[in-house]
């Protein structure tokens, strides 16, 4: 399913949640609505499938206006975050469900349920309670429902936020797979960065009830719209400066740069950043050990820095070093 | 749970079980006691005067049961449906005078009965409900709705919206998502709610009275000159009786849960 959604406004007891949002996904891709908890995205959600219905704006469905389909109507199923298994039938029965009201005869929804139950790699836990099976497999469970549903929308919303790491890759993995095989738009809710940088063909980041950028994972990494989503990828050193005649200046780095003219934010990361034995006016005030690599903060020029190195360097915590900008690592925000 | 504590619960569940059989018991041995004096053990003679009296044809107390009875199961059925959806309204919905409504449902518990006997006698006249079996049934519903409704507020509460939510993208209609999740989750609470409706109204005995004006007849109605003349024998085939036919009601009730519930589990019985 194409979906767009058009200057999408929803206030909940009067408080705006969603803010004249824009947001287009095309036919068969995998997106990822990336944000802090409480920007939304279980509201977007929501109002895709039909739960709610927004105050302003239009949602489009394959190009036709489906602001008053009933939520049974629409063909956009939620997996919840709390899975909402129907605890009065069976593993089997729930798998099963979208396909009894769709008037299947018992056999046929039993043999068809089987199968997706089969393709979340469930087999033989039919007959079992929800209760009686665990976290991980109750996530399946839901996952092959909403399958059952054909739906042509699958919205995911934090899947996979409750499950430990192992169980995690594993669910994403399946998803990606079924993703392929039977090649559903989805929309992926999430606020892990790693996970939308990784699953998806396109992340939109929302916040405060608006998609700040819509994009791939490469451009929303290395091209943020605005600090806040650099802050978002975890951030850096941001020098302030300016672009002239395609060089960047500013009291701590100058470099050459292909961007237009004007103010600039020069976000570093952590890894940009080298200490080296020249000029060495930056003091270092910490370092922390992470196993693969060590981080450290320095402090010169009246302002602080974090650098990631991968060997451990021969300072200690006082010690002073130089700082060599790693320009071709250097991400340009305009401001 | 520890042994002891195992054991302990062990014994006050007989102690339970000992305080509501033994009273049953006493009142199957009245049943059949022709002369039980003080300060004997068992009755020095048996005698089948109570059942006589209430198997004759003279007496007409098993007909006035199953009226009784059938009474009772209607009033239990509209309480729970009018309980059910109320509570729905309640908890789903913001309506003006939402607050108006809550309240006055817990109102019948609040006024005593025979205040309120007394009050709606006269409206009913007026209306023609007085002296019939609808007047007998709008009373006996305003007495038990506030027991349903709460019962049934607390259960709608506790499940949610979600299920529904969750049922209706997957495809389900309005009536298929009633007729497949809401009913079966709510069931427990509409069988305990109907049982609860269903025993107020059968034991009814001052609001049938006054508004049926002795022309509605409950088994209630037979029973309570017998308990107040101090004829212990009839009085207790009338309770024993009482007692058998609110039970055999509430394993119906529980019978057709189990048939209407997923699991085949029973509410009440086991």
């Amino acid at each position: 399913m194409q979906l767009q959604m058009q200057n999408i406004s929803v206030s909940i007891n009067h408080k705006p949640i969603l803010d004249s949002l824009d947001l287009d996904v095309r036919e068969g891709e995998l997106i990822s609505l990336l944000g802090p908890s409480g920007c939304g995205k279980s509201t977007l959600l929501k109002s895709i499938a039909g739960l709610l219905s927004p105050q302003a704006g239009d949602i489009i469905m394959d190009d036709m206006t489906a602001n008053d389909w009933p939520a049974n109507n629409r063909g956009a199923v939620i997996v919840f975050q709390d899975l909402r298994l129907f605890p009065n039938m069976s593993v089997l029965d729930n798998v099963a469900f979208p396909l009894k009201i769709r008037g299947m005869d018992k056999d046929t929804r039993r043999s068809k349920a089987a199968k997706l139950l089969e393709s979340v790699q469930l087999s033989g836990l039919e007959k079992r309670k929800i209760n009686e099976i665990s976290g991980g497999q109750q996530q399946r469970v839901a996952l092959a429902r909403a399958l059952a549903a054909s739906p042509e929308l699958l919205l995911l919303d934090e899947p996979f936020a409750s499950l430990d790491d192992n169980l995690r890759q594993d669910m994403q993995q399946l998803v990606l797979d079924l993703h392929r095989e039977y090649g559903i738009t989805t929309i992926l809710v999430t606020h892990d960065q790693q996970e939308a940088l990784m699953m998806s063909n396109r992340i939109a980041l929302m916040m405060d009830g608006r998609i700040v950028q819509f994009d791939t994972p490469q451009n929303i990494y290395n091209a943020p719209a605005c600090k806040a989503v650099a802050d978002y990828f975890g951030g850096g050193n941001y020098i302030n400066g300016e672009v002239r005649t395609n060089v960047f200046h500013s009291d701590i780095v100058d470099f050459p740069t292909a961007v237009p003219d004007g103010r600039y934010l020069a976000l570093f990361r952590p890894p940009a950043l080298r200490p080296v034995k020249q000029d060495e006016c930056y003091r270092v005030i910490d370092m922390k050990y992470l196993g693969e690599k060590w981080e450290l903060n320095v402090e010169g020029n009246r302002r602080l820095f974090s650098l990631s190195v991968a060997a451990r360097p021969g300072l200690e915590i006082g010690g002073r070093i130089g700082l060599d900008f790693d320009i071709n690592q250097a991400v340009m925000i305009p401001q | 749970m520890t042994k002891t504590g195992y054991t302990f619960l062990k014994i006050v569940i007989k102690l339970f079980a000992f305080s509501i059989l033994f009273p049953v018991a006493i009142v199957a041995i009245w049943s059949f006691a022709g002369r039980w004096s003080w300060p004997q053990l068992l009755p020095e003679t048996f005698s089948l005067r109570g059942m006589a009296e209430l198997f004759s044809s003279y007496s007409g107390a098993m007909q006035t049961l199953g009226s009784s009875v059938l009474l009772s199961i209607m009033v239990a059925i509209l309480a729970v449906v009018i309980g059910a959806m109320t509570a729905r309204a309640l908890v789903f919905y913001n309506f003006t005078g939402k607050q108006a409504v809550e309240f006055s449902a817990v109102l019948p518990i609040i006024i005593p009965g025979t205040v309120f006997a007394m009050g709606i006698h006269v409206p009913l006249i007026r209306l023609g409900l007085a002296d019939n079996i609808y007047g007998v049934i709008l009373v006996h519903l305003i007495c038990t709705l506030p027991y349903t409704i709460k019962i049934m507020t607390d259960i709608t509460k506790a499940f949610g919206s979600k299920l529904e939510e969750q049922a209706a993208i997957l495809g389900a209609s309005p009536w298929q998502i009633a007729a497949d999740i809401t009913l079966p989750s709510l069931l427990p609470g509409l069988v305990s709610s109907g049982c609860m409706a269903y025993i107020i109204s059968f034991s009814q005995y001052f609001l049938t009275l006054l508004i049926g004006g002795g022309h509605v007849k409950t088994f209630t109605l037979l029973m309570v000159p017998y308990l107040q003349s101090g004829d212990r024998t009839v009085a207790s085939a009338y309770s024993f009786v009482f007692i058998i036919a609110t039970l055999l009601v509430f394993i119906v009730f529980d019978a057709a849960g189990r048939k209407f519930s997923h699991d085949g589990h029973g509410y009440l019985f086991t």
